[in-house]
């Protein structure tokens, strides 16, 4: 099983709507695939139509650590979700309670490696013990970065921190995201950025409204809006994924 | 893991029933038809059925862009495992390494994907909701037309309705398949696979390099000898289309192992069948032995080449990649010359007559001294006779490549005659004899293996040296190469030693007298 966290620093940069499409893509082709929504806002959750509520919360999770229980079924065939819940915003504090607390999430998901080929994790949006449980278990880091200076500051700012850690064996992949090429500053950046940064991939997503309305349906692009240009951009970067994690 | 409840599958023999069971379920859910499809699934395993053997059933299903292959069991059709592909494989290592379960590759290696069957599966699918529009359940009405390998025309097989269980939502799946009961919807659970095999009359597993003996200990010994040699030469002429169309290198193993079998057995039938005739066929198996060996040894280079390159350290192993592209090319020239001997006059002649003479009915009357024999008496004899002969050599000498060759010849003798007689003797001493020679074999094998491995590599570096192709690096490396493959064979011949001193010791020596001996 390969895992994929998506990931930023700051918030509201597309971690949700990348994992959740992402995930859904990875299933339509076959992929057998879990989406684990880590940020109690529990917007993936929300996405999928599946209450983001689990028995016990984080703190019996962890004390179990059996995830069996808890993943549900989604409205996309193959695809499977551990939902949210408002208790994983004590996670990074019930972890500091065991040995090892930055390897407890790889610990509780190996035993679903038999089970799926791909794991998606939407991380909630800072740098806590949670995060560094996902940079252990990750394969691979998708990072939005908007572009805007603040968005590419906590880029720098993530890389400074993975610098110090190298026996991680993570791959990074950021990628603009929210892309309005309207805006010179957005044009700019795009043009400058993976100049410093070469990993930054290619494929970009632009700013569209149809990725907004996805709380509207309740439902990945794909359900409602396959060949937008939100949907193909996704598609796009689905497809380097796959090539950069085989 | 918790085990997730299966999905079940209902017989479909008038849709008013379907709608009558959809009805219901809308009373409690929102039953919504979503889109018609169209599946087409290949039925794929090897030539000899290895992963049917092993209880499972291998499937490339296409799907608009999903291609999957669905490793699955015959019996409860559980997934093992179900992965995307790009394509239908030809062989199970063609997927990528994160995605190859380790067990299904054991299974088929190095064994070629074949298409065993086909099936258009037309499907309406269906979603279960609940209240709030949630997908709890999905079920799907099935079409499938099926046909049996290069059948031309499909069979249709009877309508089902599945229902699919989605995670998490047991309760809901335990109410819907407790409506369909209430329908009167009939569950319906056969393999559609082996529906198609039962329909056609046919049973997976046709070709096995086993042979399939059943004797009666009193036939005569000529008559048994034929049926023996003419079931090896079926097993011959079954595999000469995968070797001519280079499907896999096991198509040329089992041609061999049956070509070694019948000149052991053709050895063996002196005063049986007829002396001239015999010496005329024995000639030409040998020279189909000879003409086949290369090519063999060629392939048991390439297939274990990964293996082999462990031998060297790691940074050297780059080097041997001029022996691989060497190997490859010589296979390549090799593969041609032998298909051109196996569709040339000479073989073609050769097994027309032998397949004549196997099928000729042996003469009532004979002149031949052992030919009307019980084929009892004269397995028992030879079998004591070879256990004898193998039994007689000092076990702290056995290192000597031709005595290797020749007591592999004995041993093998000894394991066809013991596999050839099973049948007719009680099979709980046989089959400890069995054990005992197929462990010494074994041993015996691997050394020879070995000493054939340094023997040949010595005769690949002169050639590629003589042909100008080898870099003083890269001769180095082989030279390491050498070495290693040397102290292998040293220890592989110091392995012999138990085995032998085991099949050789005096209580074995007693069963085997007191089971095959005449006067015993």
């Amino acid at each position: 099983m390969k895992i994929i966290g998506t990931y930023n620093i700051k918030g509201g940069v597309g971690k949700t709507a990348t994992a959740v499409n992402l995930a859904c893509l990875a299933a339509l082709e076959g992929y057998k695939t879990l989406i684990w929504d880590l940020d109690p806002q529990g917007a993936a959750s929300f996405y999928y139509r599946i209450k983001p509520k689990i028995k016990g919360g984080s703190d019996r999770l962890l004390a179990d650590r059996n995830l069996d229980d808890v993943i549900k079924g989604t409205d996309v065939p193959g695809l499977d979700l551990i939902p949210a819940d408002f208790s994983y915003r004590n996670m990074d504090v019930q972890l500091s309670d065991y040995k090892k607390p930055a390897r407890q999430l790889m610990k509780m998901l190996r035993p679903l490696a038999q089970e799926y080929h791909l794991l998606f994790i939407d991380c909630p949006p800072n740098i806590t013990l949670v995060s560094e449980n996902v940079f252990y278990a990750a394969d691979a880091l998708m990072v939005p970065i908007i572009p805007t200076p603040l968005s590419i500051r906590t880029h720098a700012q993530l890389v400074k921190h993975l610098k110090k850690r190298p026996m991680l064996e993570l791959n990074l992949m950021p990628f603009f995201s929210m892309v309005d090429r309207r805006k010179k500053l957005h044009r700019e950046i795009i043009t400058e950025l993976p100049k410093k940064y070469p990993n930054i991939s290619e494929h970009m997503i632009p700013y569209a409204s149809q990725v907004e309305l996805m709380g509207v349906h309740r439902a990945p692009l794909f359900k409602y809006a396959s060949t937008s240009p939100a949907a193909k951009a996704y598609e796009g970067l689905w497809q380097s994924i796959k090539t950069t994690i085989r | 893991m918790k085990t997730v409840r299966e999905d079940r599958s209902y017989l479909i023999e008038d849709e008013t029933r379907l709608q009558s069971f959809i009805d219901v379920l809308n009373t409690r859910f929102l039953v919504s038809d979503t889109e018609k499809s169209t599946l087409r699934i290949t039925y794929l395993d090897t030539f000899d059925w290895r992963v049917w053997r092993q209880g499972g059933v291998l499937e490339y299903a296409e799907k608009k862009r999903s291609r999957k292959l669905r490793w699955r069991a015959i019996d409860n059709r559980q997934v093992y495992v179900e992965f995307p592909v790009e394509e239908c494989p030809d062989f199970i290592n063609d997927i990528s390494d994160w995605l190859l379960p380790e067990k299904l590759f054991k299974i088929t290696r190095p064994r070629c994907l074949m298409e065993q069957a086909s099936s258009r599966v037309d499907s309406q699918d269906y979603e279960i909701l609940d209240g709030s529009e949630k997908v709890i359940a999905r079920m799907r009405l099935v079409k499938e037309n099926m046909r049996y390998a290069n059948n031309r025309s499909g069979q249709a097989l009877a309508i089902r309705l599945e229902i699919i269980n989605l995670r998490g939502y047991e309760k809901e799946f335990s109410e819907i398949t407790a409506a369909a009961k209430q329908a009167g919807l009939a569950e319906y659970a056969k393999d559609p696979l082996l529906q198609l095999l039962h329909m056609n009359d046919r049973r997976p597993c046709d070709y096995s390099m086993r042979l399939k003996l059943q004797i009666d200990s009193q036939q005569r010994v000529d008559r048994v000898s034929k049926q023996i040699l003419l079931q090896l030469l079926n097993i011959m002429q079954q595999n000469e289309p995968g070797i001519c169309n280079d499907m896999d290198t096991e198509f040329l193993h089992d041609f061999r192992h049956a070509l070694h079998r019948s000149h052991s057995l053709v050895s063996q039938l002196k005063n049986i069948l007829p002396v001239d005739t015999l010496t005329r066929f024995d000639k030409d198996l040998v020279w189909l032995e000879h003409e086949t060996r290369y090519l063999y040894e060629l392939n048991n280079w390439l297939l274990d080449f990964q293996d082999i390159c462990k031998l060297v350290p790691a940074r050297q192993r780059d080097r041997l990649d001029l022996l691989l592209a060497w190997l490859r090319e010589q296979r390549h020239a090799e593969l041609l010359r032998v298909v051109a001997i196996l569709q040339g006059q000479h073989y073609q002649k050769f097994s027309k007559r032998w397949r004549v003479f196997l099928d000729c009915e042996v003469p009532e009357h004979t002149v031949l001294k052992y030919a009307a024999r019980p084929v009892y008496e004269i397995a028992g004899i030879q079998l004591w006779k070879t256990y004898k002969r193998l039994s007689h050599y000092n076990g702290d000498q056995l290192g000597d490549p031709e005595q290797l060759d020749t007591m592999h010849r004995q041993s093998r003798v000894l394991y066809d005659l013991l596999e050839f007689s099973r049948s007719m003797y009680t099979s709980d001493s046989v089959n400890k004899l069995l054990k005992l020679n197929s462990r010494f074999l074994e041993e015996l094998r691997k050394a020879r293996q070995a000493h054939h491995r340094v023997k040949s590599l010595r005769g690949f570096i002169q050639t590629m040296r003589g042909e100008g192709r080898l870099e003083k690096t890269a001769q180095k490396t082989m030279k390491k190469l050498m070495q290693s493959l040397e102290a292998i064979q040293t220890e592989c011949e110091n392995n012999i030693a138990t085995p032998y001193q085991k099949l050789t010791e005096s209580k074995v020596r007693q069963a085997f007298r007191q089971s095959f001996k005449a006067d015993a």
